[in-house]
């Protein structure tokens, strides 16, 4: 401090320093009396110093706070220490305003205490601050009091400081008990680590945390807690601990439960699906496929998912199943079909797959599920091929049948109440095609035949195919004769075979049917020549024992017997060449006379033959050859051709119904009436008898005349 | 009776063979009143009066049954001739059977023990 200044006294320098500072202040004795008051102060209350000495300050002090801030200052005078005092004081314009009043014990340099020097900070504006703070704390309360979550507050050690109702009530608490609460006591024991840990590190880095737990609640049961909490700062910037939510996720996990579950399921029943699975979305990527498709596409995950059928699949396949897919979109019901696919093992498969839409909000999603039908599908490919097969074999079966010559039989049932034929068969029975020919069936009157055997109608249950069908045993080689309603017969010959069901049972036959009219007709024919021949056999030779009796009878002189005998077997020869030539069908009378007259060629000119074409029949002929050759021999010997000049004239008529045969002999030697009658004239007599006609022999003057006069139709 | 003079007819549809039977009945001395070569002259003839009757068994394919029939009703006897061993006799009739051609060795003793027993008191 300089020395050439001029000198103040200690006390003028503090009353200067203590009236330029800008707070207010004053002084005491030890008796309580205020002594002293600096500018500041009487300019803030307005009023003179004098006013203020000695208690006159406690009147600025707001009523309210007057008593007991006078109170207080009067103790701190007991114990002489340091102090410090709130109290709103009147200003000079009648406002209060908060002052802290700190009080600094005076003492002389003896130490003996003289009162007190007092500072009034204005502390107004932190008063209200705080007040507004309080009520923004209130309001935040009020508000977490009745926020429907649970909400808590904790200090920056972590220590629960605030729980709202809902946490209490979760808890069950009072909010008296607060204080002591233990909630970490209430963490499931296997999260407790876990939770520590999170809490302990966001108050380290005095940050916020997330985490989930579960925590017991007042009935005992554990629930599932999320907890969101944020760090909480004063204004002045300092860390005050943590602001948490906590939401009850129960509910929701169960509900996430049950949906893992859900889907877990649906994988499980996917895994095991014995065909192949997928899901598509809007834009026909694969968001979903089982193994089995998998497999059956030869993609991985990484290949299939996310990828479209064209992404993967040749185009035909590609757009196979895109259209399939479309066609699964237009119809509620989906769309069942069957596609085609070569696979990773190197064969085309085909599947039966229902694909169906399953609407999302993502858009409409395609579901496909596949089974794989190739084997029976080969199977249904190799059954066509058999069926073919077999149709064109029955085809070539029934062509076959048709075209046999012989009649062909089936009947179906027991009672054959309907029986089909071939083309043959029904040709033979006189019946279109398709016709029913049984005769135990429901037409069985209308057909135009009846069958016998031996004779005999068949009684229709008798008939081979019906017998055969109801006793079950086959029937081989029978023969039966079908007369038609025309009068048309027939011979058939007929085997007929049973038919068996699977259980043994008979079902019908099948009989084949031989028109064997002809064969009879021949083996008739040929039982009849061979009758014939025997007959003409024996009847030769009776005709040549007669023929040798009777030229006996003539002549017992052997050069004669020998020449009649032989002239008359010649005879009968030629007219049996004659026969044999016209296959003994009847030969025509004028060729019989020439054959008769050939041995007679010397003859010619004296022979006049005059007739109609007339047939005469085999035994007839013989005779009448026999007659001729005897009247030309006779001629010959002793009549008209036995000169020159006689004439023979021979001329048959046709009359009605009969032939007249006239002999006439003219210009020969005078002829009488033989003294016996002769071989001659007793043949042609015998011969009308055979013929059945009349005969007569004359012996006029000028020669024989003989007449023979048979009816045509005679034998 | 025997067999001289007894009345044959004769049935047969071959002349010659008639002729003949009728000349080795005649030898017999038996006499032939009629000859027929067909059915119906036949079935005339079977009304006449005779003791013995030669029938052939097929004339021209007819059978003689109903001339045999006539005449076995009339009790009196009959001889059959068979061309071609035909042996089935009409119904009702029991008769001896010829074959053709018939000896005279053949017919004699048939004609002679016919006729005897058919006269025999």
């Amino acid at each position: 401090m300089p020395h050439d200044s001029p000198e103040l006294p200690d006390q003028l320098i503090l009353q200067h320093i203590a009236s330029a500072t800008a707070v207010p202040m004053w002084a005491s004795g030890a008796d309580q009396q205020a002594i002293w008051f600096n500018k500041p102060w009487t300019d803030f209350v307005g009023r003179p110093l004098a006013q203020e000495l000695g208690s006159g300050w406690a009147e600025n002090v707001q009523p309210d706070d007057r008593e007991s801030c006078v109170a207080q200052y009067a103790t701190h005078f007991g114990t002489r220490e340091a102090f410090s005092l709130e109290f709103r004081l009147r200003r000079h314009d009648g406002a209060y305003c908060w002052f802290r009043n700190l009080g600094v014990p005076m003492r002389s340099p003896e130490g003996a205490f003289s009162g007190y020097v007092n500072t009034c900070i204005d502390i107004t504006e932190q008063k209200r601050s705080l007040a507004a703070l309080r009520e923004t704390e209130d309001r935040m309360r009020l508000m977490s009091e009745s926020a429907p979550v649970m909400l808590w507050m904790s200090d920056a050690m972590g220590k629960c400081v605030h729980l709202n109702r809902r946490l209490r009530e979760f808890w069950g608490l009072s909010s008296d008990a607060l204080p002591d609460y233990d909630w970490r006591g209430n963490i499931h024991p296997d999260d407790v680590n876990q939770v520590d840990a999170a809490v302990q590190k966001a108050l380290a880095s005095r940050s916020g945390l997330t985490i989930q737990m579960r925590l017991r609640d007042h009935r005992g049961e554990y629930r599932f807690i999320r907890t969101d909490a944020q760090a909480h700062y004063a204004p002045s910037g300092d860390f005050l601990g943590l602001i948490g939510v906590n939401i009850d996720m129960t509910e929701e996990a169960r509900a996430n439960q049950a949906l893992r579950r859900s889907e877990e399921r649906f994988a499980r029943f996917m895994h095991h699906l014995p065909g192949l699975a997928w899901i598509k979305d809007d834009a026909g990527r694969y968001i979903f496929a089982n193994e089995a498709a998998f497999r059956a596409f030869g993609s991985s995950q990484e290949q299939l998912i996310g990828r479209t059928d064209d992404d993967i699949f040749p185009r035909e396949t590609a757009q196979q199943f895109r259209e399939n897919d479309a066609r699964a979109h237009k119809d509620a019901g989906g769309a069942r079909v069957v596609e085609a696919l070569w696979q990773s093992d190197g064969l085309l498969h085909h599947s039966i797959v229902s694909k169906f839409a399953i609407p999302d909000p993502d858009g409409v999603l395609t579901g496909g599920v596949a089974i794989d039908v190739t084997d029976h599908h080969a199977a249904e490919t190799r059954i066509a091929v058999l069926n073919e097969d077999l149709k064109n074999r029955l085809e070539e079966q029934e062509a076959l049948l048709d075209a046999l010559p012989v009649g062909v039989f089936i009947a179906r049932d027991r009672e054959c109440t309907e029986i089909l034929s071939n083309k043959t068969g029904a040709s033979m029975l006189a019946l279109p095609e398709g016709s029913n020919v049984s005769k135990t069936g429901r037409n069985a009157g209308a057909l135009p035949f009846k069958v016998y055997s031996g004779g005999q109608e068949f009684a229709s249950h008798e008939l081979p195919m019906q017998r055969c069908a109801r006793l079950g045993t086959p029937i081989h080689g029978e023969e039966m004769e079908v007369v038609f309603t025309d009068g048309r017969t027939m011979t058939l010959h007929e085997s007929v075979s049973p038919l068996f069901a699977g259980n043994g049972s008979v079902r019908g036959c099948v009989g084949v049917f031989v028109d064997i009219t002809e064969r009879k007709q021949t083996e008739r024919q040929k039982n009849l020549f061979i009758d014939e021949l025997n007959h003409r056999v024996k009847n030769t030779l009776a005709i040549v024992q007669s023929i040798a009796s009777q030229t006996l009878r003539q002549t017992n002189e052997p050069k004669a017997f020998n020449s009649a005998f032989v002239g008359r077997l010649d005879a009968l020869a030629r007219a049996h060449s004659l026969l044999t030539t016209a296959l003994w069908q009847g030969v025509d009378l004028a060729d019989l006379v020439a054959v008769a007259l050939s041995p007679f060629e010397n003859f010619k000119g004296q022979v006049a033959v005059q007739g109609p074409s007339i047939v005469i029949r085999p035994n007839g002929a013989v005779t009448l050859a026999l007659v001729l050759h005897e009247l030309a021999t006779n001629a010959a010997k002793y009549g008209a051709l036995s000169t020159t000049s006689g004439k023979v004239a021979i001329a048959w008529i046709k009359e009605g119904g009969s032939i007249s045969l006239h002999w006439s002999e003219t210009g020969g030697p005078p002829v009488g009436e033989p003294a016996r009658k002769g071989f001659g004239s007793r043949l042609i007599a015998a011969s009308a008898s055979q013929l059945g006609g009349t005969a007569n022999v004359a012996y006029a003057q000028d020669g024989v005349k003989a007449t023979l006069a048979f009816p045509l139709e005679g034998p | 009776m025997g067999v001289r003079g007894a009345r044959l007819i004769l049935v047969e549809d071959e002349a010659l063979l008639a002729l003949d039977m009728q000349d080795m009945l005649e030898d017999m001395g038996c006499l032939v009143v009629g000859m027929a070569g067909r059915l119906d002259d036949a079935l005339v003839l079977a009304e006449t009066d005779f003791d013995l009757a030669l029938l052939d068994m097929n004339l021209g394919g007819a059978r003689i049954d109903p001339v045999a029939q006539r005449i076995a009703a009339r009790g009196i006897p009959i001889i059959f001739v068979t061309g071609y061993g035909q042996r089935t006799l009409p119904p009702g009739i029991a008769a001896p059977v010829l074959d053709k051609p018939c000896s005279p060795d053949a017919l004699r003793p048939l004609v002679g023990a016919i006729l005897e027993a058919r006269h025999a008191p």
